[in-house]
């Protein structure tokens, strides 16, 4: 077997409670494993809800933040071991998509300044007819011209048009994966569909993969091929996206989907849910489903051991639940 | 009756706006925010207000409650609550009076609008003195905590300070306050926006039981078409500005008559089936300086010439269903 792209192993980042800080430790992520593989790009989705660690996760295969326990491999090398050189390298393949398309920018430049910075930071070009060669390739990419918007500022141009233009900035430097942490939650409705069709295509056309970290369950079904679906912290489950969304196994997952607002009058909410007093309180961070206070099931067990994942159905969907536990 | 086949002839209107216009003034000429938007709101109906960022649907509600702030500016129009007050003409006192009592406001991000320093308790307190004086103690405390239980609250968040509660919790704090001195009209804007689906399922429980026991009207601003699916009785669609189309729910989403709409409409990705995306571009044109015709024109795929030219009315093409477009003809007999 070929050493794949990203392997995360027992992934796991607690925040705070250190020595003289006086606040109690707080669990972002415990204990993820993941594996894109390097031969066939793929779409992978994190979904989750707030305080679900989704963007934890981006932070930390980004290298913004160091993990607690744990390994990140990037194409067998340890991202925490690499040097400073081999850091750079890795930027070079692993680019990043942010939510907001209106804080990413400097207004007081024309939008080419991000561009150029790029281009200037990875030595990509040796004039400036070949940095407006690359440039002009990127735009066409994500479907705009140079002429029309490059030396526009930031302000004059729409959301939709922000976000694709980042996408064309990280396609620059043809990166192997893009973390896209909330790509399309800032963009309106209309114009989503212009950054997902774009995340498809550059996967098809350029065999980039993308880890698409959001809460949008519906965006995820039309454009991801894996999706693990997070709970506090945990993999609740894990398959591939559309067994998944269409058949939830796992109660959180099921109360989640039930409760998308469906853009039909015929299909209104058929039950009255109502959340414990403290609806998003934590629960204890050792031992125990997470998911214990809201969950319909709840056994004895529940409380006192976290569920591993357990196999579903044969084509790798799986679980955090006792309800799955065949032995 | 059924309300959500629009019919809604013989109820009383709680609210008629009428050719409301609010402009923004800035150094490179006027921004038209809203221009010239006319609908009514039913007694006891959700009406939706839907459209995407920067169409003008919270500066149309803003209008309504006449909390415009500079440089925006309201232009004209009437906002007539209950056939017989026009909130436009008011003087300062008349309108402070009819603030919580006949209109009040859930805002955008209504969780961080609480005052941290303050009780849940002496927050509601508030609102209920102000307009109604001192209370006798015992009573203030029972309606207070009639109020909590109206939305769904545990009775000691009485006691509690905004920042022991949960997102959810705070949001229906504020519905509380909004329905606290029984108003004719709430208008909630994006009330479910900053909530985990999950809350907002809740919370949007929580606003249409109060609709429904209390008969309370209400106009929802959002852009989650899915949210007006589960809870509006009509949807209002605005872009750039403009009403395009107002309809009932169901004609909204299951036979939408403006383009606009239809590609709104189209656009929401389904949890149901995976479809081919569809690709538009967004606003064409600039807000301080509108095409002449159909605002929708330059994003529109059936434009023709008369649309370049003439603006279309919004006109009624069944009872309670209006369409501001060219190309929906069947216009009804007046």
């Amino acid at each position: 077997m070929t050493t794949p792209l990203l392997e995360i192993r027992n992934a796991t980042k607690i925040y705070g409670g250190g020595f003289l800080s006086g606040s109690k430790p707080v669990v972002a992520l415990q204990n993820f494993n993941l594996t894109l593989p390097a031969d066939t790009a793929k779409i992978v989705t994190i979904a989750g809800e707030s305080g679900s660690g989704k963007s934890t996760l981006a932070n930390l295969v980004l290298g913004f933040t160091p993990l607690s326990s744990g390994q990140i491999l990037f194409k067998g090398h340890d991202l925490g071991k690499m040097s400073r050189a081999q850091r750079f390298e890795y930027r070079r393949h692993v680019q990043a998509v942010f939510q907001d398309p209106y804080a990413v920018y400097n207004p007081f430049y024309p939008v080419r300044h991000i561009y150029d910075m790029v281009i200037k930071n990875f030595k990509l070009a040796n004039s400036k007819r070949e940095a407006d060669d690359l440039i002009e390739d990127a735009l066409n990419v994500v479907g705009m011209q140079g002429k029309e918007v490059l030396h526009k500022y930031p302000h004059q141009l729409s959301g939709g048009q922000r976000q694709r233009m980042m996408v064309a900035r990280a396609y620059l430097l043809k990166p192997e994966l893009i973390v896209a942490d909330e790509p399309v939650s800032m963009v309106d409705a209309s114009l989503r569909a212009m950054i997902l069709d774009i995340m498809l295509r550059l996967r098809d056309e350029s065999g980039i993969s993308f880890l698409y970290i959001t809460h949008d369950l519906s965006t995820a079904y039309q454009v991801g091929d894996d999706i693990y679906l997070l709970y506090q912290g945990s993999i609740a489950e894990h398959g591939e996206t559309v067994n998944v969304i269409e058949n939830p196994k796992h109660p959180y997952v099921q109360q989640l989907i039930s409760s998308i607002p469906a853009p039909d009058p015929d299909l209104k909410w058929d039950s009255e849910i109502s959340l414990p007093d403290d609806e998003e309180a934590r629960t204890r961070i050792e031992g125990g489903c997470r998911f214990y206070n809201r969950c319909p099931h709840h056994w004895d067990r529940c409380w006192d051991e976290h569920p591993p994942l357990y196999a579903v159905d044969g084509a790798g969907h799986r679980a955090a639940c006792f309800l799955y536990d065949d032995a | 009756m059924n309300r959500n086949d629009g019919n809604d002839a013989g109820r009383q209107i709680a609210l008629d706006v009428r050719d409301l216009r609010v402009h923004y003034h800035t150094p490179e000429g006027e921004v038209i925010a809203v221009n010239g938007i006319s609908f009514q709101v039913m007694r006891g109906e959700l009406l939706g207000l839907v459209g995407e960022s920067g169409c003008g649907k919270t500066t149309a509600a803003m209008g309504i409650l006449r909390l415009v702030q500079p440089p925006g500016r309201i232009m004209g129009g009437q906002v007539i609550l209950k056939d017989k007050i026009d909130i436009l003409a008011l003087d300062k006192e008349e309108l402070r009076r009819i603030r919580w009592t006949e209109i009040s406001l859930i805002p955008q991000g209504a969780m961080n609008s609480l005052n941290p320093t303050m009780k849940v308790k002496d927050q509601i307190k508030d609102v209920i003195e102000t307009h109604e004086g001192r209370q006798p103690k015992q009573a203030l405390k029972e309606r207070i905590l009639d109020l909590l239980a109206m939305v769904g609250l545990p009775s000691r968040t009485y006691d509690m300070y905004p920042h022991e509660l949960s997102g959810g919790m705070k949001q229906r704090v504020c519905i509380a306050m909004g329905i606290a001195l029984d108003p004719t009209l709430v208008i909630a804007d994006e009330p479910t926006s900053a909530l985990d689906v999950i809350v907002q399922r809740v919370v949007a429980q929580t606003l249409l039981d109060i609709k429904n026991r209390m008969g309370v009207s209400m106009i929802m601003i959002g852009h989650d078409m899915g949210l007006m699916a589960q809870m509006a009785d009509r949807i209002a669609v605005m872009y750039a500005g403009n009403l395009v189309e107002v309809a009932s729910t169901r004609t909204v989403l299951k036979n939408p008559q403006h383009p606009y709409t239809q590609l709104l409409i189209e656009s929401i990705p389904s949890i149901k089936e995976r479809k081919p995306l569809k690709l538009t571009e967004g606003l064409t044109h600039d807000l301080r300086n509108p095409p002449p015709g159909c605002i929708f024109q330059f994003r529109c795929p059936w434009v023709q010439d008369i649309c370049r030219v003439q603006k279309p009315p919004l006109k009624a093409i069944s009872p309670g269903n209006h369409v501001a477009c060219h190309l929906v003809e069947k216009e009804m007999p007046a």
